[in-house]
């Protein structure tokens, strides 16, 4: 294998794992109250003055940590833009990727991604050019009041600290997440089910072993380490002036190692279109055939259960992660070619030989760290309920939807590539002309959705968009020695 | 026998003249995008026997010269093409090659002086790979047109509250609908005079395989008649040394010629502004050919070997394992400093594409692209190369030319579309049992 020459391949890939940022590490699962305080540097020098204090105080955490914390911690993540603003010398920064250092909104990067129309950066509540962002401040705490408490804490310290909050267009706060039960998203469905692990993770720190298919090599997520292919990704690298102060710093050159991306969207959903559309695709009002026709969009039941194992009917005991597309439902007939779940991650469909299949699609996977906001539609998020709610009116109004999140070493062959060629793209197996039912961009098409069956297929069609973009941007995570050198950097 | 191929003309532009030709071509492009109102310069569409048409202003060669580069792919025969192009857009080809040296003046009134003039600049493929073998850009509209009318009045029916029995019985309704309609053609055989891809293309690359086994049998008979069984003996061991000898000069090649090794972009990320505006993207793609003989011969017989494998294995739709490929080329220009094009047609991103040659195809496109100048370093000629991933495609956009006009006739669908469409249009014929009803069914 041939490794990248700007960095060389370290013999034994041990992994330094109290240098990565714990939110990589973990979902933090006992910290189910977050808030994304999304900042801009505006004073540099107190700005990273604030950024040694929270390196200092411990809210900030690396590696894994204990299995049950409950304790309040902090992660922190930079944009260009933002490591610009604090000093980041330009050399340094344009070892980045070209997807990073552009940005989300630069040039042809909305229509790629799909975000048009409503979803077009241009009236985005951040991330945008009329509201950019420098840094996000993720707080994870285990109640309401911690949170609340942490975040006013924070809050109270932004301005002596050279640092201003970004607000909505209206002021409106941004970045709050109100967790939902059952691990719930808001149209009902059960969510972060499949997530791909560490090939090294140390061992009963997760409930459950992880399926080979999801063991990932450590540059897949972590940049410093080789990836699927025994490369290593792209790593900014600092200059060798700058690699003088680095040593003190504890950091070895080689910037972005044990650091990652973090790819933050914030998405809206429209709860109550989604259910009626349900209805108007059917042209009947049969509530079972509702949840199913939304189980099919899915791929999964609203419990979770797939439908590869369950066809019809949910069974809470199937094993959630134990199916493969390839193996059980080649043609779609019980999950749709098309299916959120199937275009998110096809699994081993992208070739003849399974094991190659699994090997390609472990190129394009990313971690998933993402939180829901905004109040749920209902109180009890069952299908059922919602679908009551929407027929009835009777739904809690405003804004709610998902901070997505999610962290890769590539952002082009692993964020955009599933996105662009997979959720949103038309032909994707074979398609004529379709795009994911749930999170993709249906402008180009017709909103066609295909449902394979027996002896022939069901056709939905002019289904509207459910999920909007209302804000984004390419963030990086750096390591402790990053972020200690960062603080240090001098004007 | 008709046959599908390319027309590539390579034509030198006058120096004073470049700007202007570009900024003719920008509006032409444009107007056939439908961004500008009008009526395009040359109106493609009326071409009804090409499957796209590419315009491209090339960087400058070692003397400073810059050339126009203008390719279509077209279904056959070649002359009926040339003549189609020569009624249909022999205005808007007079303007355009008015700014290339050479042109005569009187075209303008006499289209065969301007086919003469283009066929005096052809050049001819190293390699050419075809997708949509067999199928005309005509069928594969029509095909496509087909399917919709299948899937209307399937969803029709439908909902009018049509019961499904049987897979068979489901076939039956449909060739009945089919019969019925204006589509009714799809239940014909197909025309059969559709050859895959050239005969003369394959009759060439035969020609070059029994040339060289001819030579290696007819060299060891004349060693066996001059001095018997010893006289093989020396013979066997020439090839060998010859051979090995060939072998230490790649390997001293590739150790030292400069290769590139990082992963920064040093141009060329502005051409991701022109893609993906349909599902469909192209890539043309100039990079100097290594100095000396050794490359450069090398070079040609890995081009041969391609072509001859394009002859008798990918015509069956698929380059090496590539399943998104319509038409993809190479041509040498030749000169003193001869420059290797590459032109290609592919559905999906940029990115996709050149995963797929990286994963399936990388021994072969690293053959290729290692007798060009700063390909990443290389082993073997099939070994690393295009398997450093993010090396090889910074290297390939840093070599990718600006398109000025590249037209599609039909953009918005896969080949794998292109080639399900056959299917289901194929399967309107004879009778199918249950299970074989069942799997074409699945085509919709």
């Amino acid at each position: 294998m041939v490794a990248a020459s700007m960095n060389d391949v370290r013999g034994g890939t041990r992994v330094e794992w109290d240098e990565v940022q714990r939110v990589l590490l973990r979902g933090y699962p006992k910290l189910p109250w977050a808030h994304f305080l999304l900042l801009r540097v505006v004073r540099p020098a107190e700005a990273r003055r604030f950024l040694s204090g929270l390196l200092g105080s411990g809210l900030l955490k690396f590696g894994w940590g204990e299995r049950h914390d409950t304790e309040t911690t902090c992660n922190v993540a930079f944009t260009r833009d933002g490591l610009e603003a604090l000093g980041l010398d330009a050399e340094t920064i344009s070892g980045f990727s070209p997807e990073f250092v552009e940005g989300m909104v630069a040039g042809s990067r909305p229509r790629k991604l799909g975000d048009s129309e409503a979803s077009d950066p241009s009236g985005w509540l951040w991330g945008n050019a009329q509201n950019s962002v420098h840094a996000v401040l993720m707080v994870y705490a285990p109640t309401r009041a911690a949170r609340d408490a942490a975040v006013d804490r924070e809050r109270a310290r932004f301005s002596e600290s050279g640092l201003e909050e970004a607000r909505g267009p209206s002021g409106e706060a941004l970045g709050a997440t109100h967790p939902l039960p059952d691990r719930r998203e808001h149209f009902g469905f059960t969510d972060g089910i499949s997530q791909p692990r560490f090939t090294d993770e140390p061992h009963a720190i997760r409930s459950r072993a992880a399926k080979e298919s999801d063991r990932l090599a450590t540059g897949e997520l972590l940049l410093g380490y080789p990836n699927e292919v025994g490369l290593l990704p792209r790593s900014p690298v600092l200059s060798s002036a700058a690699k003088a102060r680095a040593i003190v710093a504890g950091l070895d050159g080689d910037f972005g190692r044990n650091g990652s991306y973090l790819v933050f969207r914030t998405l809206d959903q429209d709860v109550d279109r989604f259910w009626r559309a349900t209805k108007t695709a059917l042209g009947r009002d049969d509530r079972d055939a509702r949840v199913e026709l939304a189980a099919k969009m899915v791929g999964r039941w609203p419990d979770g259960t797939p439908l590869v194992s369950v066809p019809k009917g949910a069974a809470p005991h199937a094993d959630r992660e134990d199916f493969d597309f390839a193996h059980d439902d080649p043609w779609g007939q019980s999950c749709p070619l098309g299916a959120h779940i199937r275009r998110a991650n096809p699994r081993a469909t992208l070739a003849r030989d399974p094991e190659m299949a699994v090997k390609k699609s472990k190129k394009h996977r990313i971690l998933r760290r993402g939180r829901s906001y905004g109040d749920p539609f209902v109180a009890h998020l069952s299908p059922e309920e919602l679908i009551k709610a929407c027929d009835d009116a009777g739904g809690r109004p405003g804004p709610r939807g998902l901070h997505f999140m999610c962290y890769v070493a590539d952002i082009a062959n692993q964020f955009e590539f599933v996105q662009q060629t997979w959720l949103n793209g038309p032909v994707f197996q074979g398609l004529h002309g379709e795009v994911d039912p749930l999170a993709g961009n249906p402008a180009p098409t017709a909103g066609l959705f295909t449902i394979p069956g027996h002896p022939i297929r069901s056709c939905v069609h002019a289904l509207p968009r459910f999920v909007n973009v209302r804000g984004g941007a390419y963030f990086f995570l750096p390591s402790r020695s990053a972020l200690g050198y960062l603080a240090s950097l001098r004007d | 026998m008709t046959a599908q191929g390319v027309f590539t003309v390579v034509t030198e532009v006058l120096p004073d003249r470049v700007e202007a030709l570009s900024s003719l071509l920008e509006d032409l492009d444009s107007c056939l995008d439908g961004e500008s109102p009008g009526p395009p310069l040359i109106d493609l569409a009326a071409v009804d026997t090409t499957h796209f048409v590419r315009f491209a202003v090339l960087p400058e060669d070692p003397d400073g010269k810059r050339h126009l580069l203008f390719s279509t792919a077209f279904d056959g025969p070649r002359q009926l093409h040339l003549s189609e192009l020569g009624k249909k857009a022999s205005a808007g080809l007079c303007r355009i090659y008015d700014h290339c040296v050479g042109f005569p003046p009187e075209a303008k009134t006499a289209p065969a002086t301007l086919l003469a003039y283009l066929e005096r600049h052809c050049l001819r493929h190293a390699a050419l790979h075809i997708g949509y073998v067999g199928r005309t850009i005509i069928d594969i509209k029509r095909e496509d047109e087909l399917r919709r009318f299948i899937e209307s009045k399937l969803d029709a029916f439908r909902a009018a509250g049509g019961a499904v029995e049987s897979a068979v019985g489901c076939r039956n309704r449909i060739i009945r609908w089919v019969t019925e309609s204006e589509y009714r053609w799809a239940v014909e055989p197909r025309r059969n005079d559709i050859s895959p891809l050239g005969v003369e293309g394959a009759v060439r690359s035969a020609l070059l395989v029994s040339g060289v086994a001819f030579v290696l049998v007819g060299g060891g008979a004349a060693a066996f008649l001059v001095a018997g069984l010893p006289g093989v003996g020396v013979y066997l061991a020439g090839l060998a040394a010859g051979a090995g000898g060939t072998y230490a000069l790649l390997r001293s090649h590739e150790e030292s010629e400069p290769a590139k090794s990082d992963t920064n972009v040093v141009k060329g990320r502005e051409h991701a502004e022109d893609e993906d505006f349909t599902i469909r993207n192209q890539l043309t793609h100039l990079a100097y050919i290594k100095p000396g003989w050794f490359r450069k011969t090398l070079l040609k017989a890995v081009l041969a070997a391609v072509e001859l494998r394009a002859r008798f294995e990918f015509y069956k739709g698929d380059l090496g394992g590539i399943e998104t490929i319509h038409c993809a080329y190479w041509t040498v220009l030749d000169g003193p400093r001869p420059r290797l094009l590459f032109q290609s047609n592919y559905d999906g991103s940029w990115e996709r594409y050149l995963d797929d040659f990286i994963e399936e195809a990388g021994g072969g496109m690293t053959s290729v692209w290692s007798n060009t100048v700063d390909f990443p370093r290389t082993k073997n000629l099939l070994n690393e190369g295009a398997q450093n991933e993010r090396v090889f495609k910074a290297w390939a956009r840093e070599h990718q030319v600006r398109t000025s006009v590249w037209h599609p006739a039909k953009p918005d669908i896969s080949i794998r579309n292109v080639n399900d469409n056959s299917r289901l249009r194929d399967g309107l014929r004879g009778s199918m049992t249950e299970a074989e009803a069942k799997e074409w069914l699945r085509l919709l």
